[in-house]
């Protein structure tokens, strides 16, 4: 009963609280139907300037644009993405490749205007982005945001501290474990009712096919709230100050390496066992492989690191928050 | 008389500093306790132990008949606590305010809708019960801190310097509730450094400092440890021909204060040499404009009983 | 006078914060390296420019524009906010009362941004200009000084930090994001390609690459003049909107 009059007493609060309201009901939702739109429509292929005097027969591809410039284009051209590369025409059969990608890259790219094919097991930047599938590329962005989001929704944990009413109710017979699942149901239906909505809304209406079922994808983003959820409530546990910074920090490191954006794999093998004890790593890695066809008991092992993660989180979090009680911070 | 509350022992130490040294005292059922001391003298620290937020190193602890260590969840129920600061929701109205802390004690449906309407009747606030506190004045806000401790009617009220910072009417206003809410029973540990408010409200008053209780009683008890003496001051047109020495010779004199034109000399009760004192003022031609004497009160107690331990 | 007191007063509150001197110094060098290191793994890093060169700019600038909510922070976190209040009552102007906040977070933009370009090219062989250094230090200084200026009206048109932050994501956002420093966006189509060329961030980012590849100065007056007067907008909105009376 008491966590539901806490839970009212929250929805009570963020209802004087609009700017809370329209970034977790209007922004948040924006922010994924742009990512869904995005990574869900094919990008313009990548461009390859080509400075030739006599550009007859130009060789075509799926995965690269050839223009043909008379000028040639600057290094900053290609720093900012103009062109991926400059190819300028020797006219003795030769090229020369100027660019900033890998030399087995430039081989292509020079293989590419003399043969005029690519080989078949050349995966460029774009390939290899939808290799991951759109589905594992947009919740991986999701990830991010609602980690983000997490701790800022957490916010009235901070507020009743900061007020002293944190004490209050804790001096009526309510248990911190009480305050702190309020907390979380609060936190945990704010995340995930807007960004569920959004995802379902965005791919019914533009037809884009996620790669995941809604029942699924359900599935999926209760996960990723859950973790976000604990996060933010660990977060708040730990720190009294500049919880919204630190955390935003943490979030957008550990997501990059946790491969939310791009999945990797280092030579050193001590990096990449710190990588995988991100929770992104396993959560991105079980969503790739439901979206590639694979069930998810497939991926238990994934799954319940997770959810040890997310455990963790809320005990830990609940252990701090009452040794600070007991040490009578609060 | 029933007692609610029994402290046995009860210590609590911040590293090395000793907070609360093993005290003990008792409050009984339906009395208000005056709790006194100058800053740092460890009354919060007794009151957050006895409000059950801060776990106490040593000692037994009863309240309402239950062990603090044992049957805190109980022991929450039947108490309000009125914090120093105030403790309450700025962004929201006064009504729904005392409405979610009455919640939290199990309080529903009518039983609620009606403890939350009489607690606001009490403390004046029941016609801005749809107003949000961000327009109240500081005394309104305070007012409203008292009302969320009481809506549940507990058995016990622990207030921690519940008019801080306020305007007299306001102030008036609380510690006219506070005798209403005894009148209904209620056993109310009030915590101040305004004498006279404890002097108005208290049946006992307990004053603490450096962590230990140096003296309990009624009102007239503790005046009665410095009712051995008088202090008489004299308005003088100069004092120009005065020092202490001259009255410190007078059998009976225990303190002389030679302040701008006002001269103090406490004398004990049992040695009636006023009339010696006059006459070393009038022998140094100094005329005397205006005198009176000052029996002892609370204030001087405290002072007393404070300054003379800060200074052992 | 009082205005010099008021503003190293509120540099040292920055500066006795190790969270807000952490983000203005260790985090962009972590983030540097942090998508360095994950974008060498996945596309190679045997080019002839690095990754860490590639979002050494990137990442300068995204964490140059973040100061706005160090501004914020400065001018209305609740710890400073107590304190901050008693400068109402003191005998000083109401521009000197969020100006303050604002230069003060400037000074720290200026002096931390400064030194991690200077460590990023001399110590970690990073691409910043080479003997351009200067010009990308003061594109990067005007970037924070439009950042905080951003920051500060945030807070004197929503009177608290949270209200401030909460509501700045979305135009920090739309700006980093149509800027291309997270990731380029002008291959998502037209429509978003001619979206991009409203955020500032985007010329930021052209300006500070054609400087550092082609030497070409062509757009870096337009540039920091464009900051410049963006940040000067948001000074006179706070002079408008800032009322003493509301911070207490």
């Amino acid at each position: 009963m008491n966590i539901i009059n806490l839970f009212k007493n929250k929805l009570d609060r963020v209802l004087t609280k609009k700017p809370i309201i329209i970034v977790a009901m209007i922004v948040i939702p924006i922010m994924i139907g742009i990512a869904i739109l995005f990574s869900s429509k094919p990008a313009s292929k990548e461009t390859i300037a080509f400075l030739s005097s006599n550009a007859q027969n130009l060789p075509q591809s799926s995965q690269f644009t050839v223009e043909v410039v008379d000028k040639k284009p600057t290094q900053g051209d290609l720093v900012l993405g103009k062109y991926v590369a400059i190819v300028e025409d020797k006219n003795d059969g030769n090229y020369k490749v100027t660019s900033f990608k890998s030399e087995n890259d430039i081989k292509v790219i020079e293989d590419f205007f003399k043969s005029g094919k690519i080989p078949e097991s050349y995966k460029g930047e774009d390939q290899i982005m939808a290799e991951r599938g759109v589905g594992t590329n947009i919740l991986g962005f999701i990830l991010m945001i609602l980690l983000m989001q997490g701790v800022a929704l957490t916010i009235f944990f901070e507020e009743d501290r900061n007020i002293k009413t944190f004490r209050r109710i804790l001096i009526a017979p309510v248990s911190e474990k009480e305050y702190l699942f309020s907390q979380g149901m609060f936190t945990f239906l704010c995340l995930f009712i807007p960004s569920y909505l959004a995802v379902t809304i965005i791919t019914v209406c533009f037809k884009i096919n996620i790669g995941f079922s809604f029942g699924m994808l359900a599935l999926l983003i209760m996960l990723l709230c859950a973790l976000a959820t604990t996060f933010g409530l660990f977060m708040a546990a730990v720190l009294d100050s500049e919880i919204s910074l630190v955390a935003s920090g943490i979030s957008m490191i550990t997501c990059v390496l946790g491969g939310c954006f791009i999945s990797f794999t280092d030579n050193n093998k001590v990096l990449n066992a710190i990588c995988s004890i991100f929770p992104q790593k396993s959560y991105i890695t079980m969503i790739h492989g439901i979206e590639k066809g694979s069930g998810i008991l497939e991926f238990k092992g994934q799954f319940i690191y997770l959810l040890i993660w997310i455990v963790g989180l809320w005990l830990f979090g609940s252990f701090i928050t009452n040794r600070k009680m007991k040490k009578g911070i609060y | 008389m029933n007692t609610v509350v029994t402290v046995k022992n009860l210590e609590k130490s911040y590293n090395t500093k000793k907070a609360v040294d093993k005290i003990n005292f008792i409050v009984n059922a339906g009395e208000i306790l005056g709790l006194l001391g100058p800053n740092g003298a460890g009354k919060s620290t007794t009151i957050n132990i006895l409000s059950t937020i801060l776990s106490p190193d040593n000692g037994e602890i009863t309240i309402l008949g239950h062990d603090l260590k044992k049957d805190i969840n109980l022991i929450k129920q039947e108490i309000g606590i009125v914090p120093q600061d105030i403790a309450i929701y700025e962004e929201i109205s006064t009504e729904k305010n005392v409405r979610f802390f009455a919640s939290l004690y199990n309080l529903k449906g009518d039983q609620l809708n009606n403890q939350v309407k009489e607690a606001l009747e009490l403390v004046g606030l029941y016609d801005k019960r749809y107003d949000k506190p961000k327009t109240f004045s500081g005394g309104m806000k305070r007012r409203l801190n008292i009302a969320c401790a009481i809506a549940h009617k507990p058995k016990l009220i622990i207030m921690d310097e519940p008019t801080v910072g306020i305007d007299p009417q306001s102030r008036n206003h609380i510690l006219e509730s506070i005798k209403i809410l005894k009148k209904s029973g209620i056993t109310i540990i009030y915590s101040t450094h305004y004498m006279e408010e404890v002097e108005e409200i208290s049946d006992r008053i307990i004053i603490m400092n450096e962590g230990k209780i140096i003296a309990e009683g009624t009102k007239e008890e503790l005046k009665q440890k410095v009712n051995d003496e008088t202090t008489y001051y004299f308005n003088l047109d100069n004092l120009n021909n005065l020092n202490d020495k001259q009255f410190y010779k007078i059998d009976g004199v225990t303190k002389v204060k030679i302040l701008k034109n006002t001269l103090e000399i406490t004398m004990e009760n049992s040695k009636d040499n006023i009339n010696e004192i006059i006459s070393v003022i009038t022998s140094n031609n100094c005329r005397i404009e205006n005198m009176g004497s000052k029996k002892a009160s609370l204030e001087t107690v405290f002072l007393e009983l404070t300054g003379r331990n800060l200074r052992d | 006078m009082k205005f010099i007191k008021i503003v190293t007063f509120d540099f040292m509150n920055i500066v006795r914060n190790p969270m807000l001197l952490i983000v203005n110094t260790l985090f962009p060098l972590i983030l540097i390296g942090v998508m360095g290191f994950v974008m060498s793994s996945v596309f190679g890093g045997e080019g002839s420019m690095s990754f860490y060169d590639y979002y050494g700019i990137k990442m300068i600038i995204f964490t140059a524009l973040l100061i706005a909510m160090t501004a914020s922070n400065t001018f209305m976190e609740e710890k400073v906010k107590a304190g901050n209040t008693r400068i109402i009552y003191a005998p000083v102007s109401k521009t000197s009362i969020y100006l303050s906040k604002l230069i003060s977070t400037y000074i720290l933009g200026t002096i931390s941004y400064s030194i991690l370009i200077f460590i990023l090219q001399y110590l970690f062989h990073l691409n910043f200009g080479g003997r351009n250094i200067l010009y990308i230090i003061l594109l990067i200084n005007i970037l924070c000084l439009f950042g905080c200026s951003l920051g500060t009206l945030f807070c004197c048109f929503f009177k608290c930090e949270e209200g401030a932050n909460s509501t700045m994501q979305i135009p920090l956002f739309f700006f980093l994001f149509f800027g291309g420093v997270i990731f380029g966006v002008h291959r998502l189509g037209k429509f978003v390609a001619a979206l991009t060329n409203l955020s500032p961030i985007k010329w930021v980012n052209e300006c500070a690459i054609r400087i550092m590849y082609d030497n070409d100065f062509s757009i870096y007056r337009p540039v920091l003049a464009f900051l410049l007067i963006a940040s000067i907008i948001c000074i006179i909105a706070c002079q408008i909107i800032f009322k003493p009376e509301e911070y207490v």
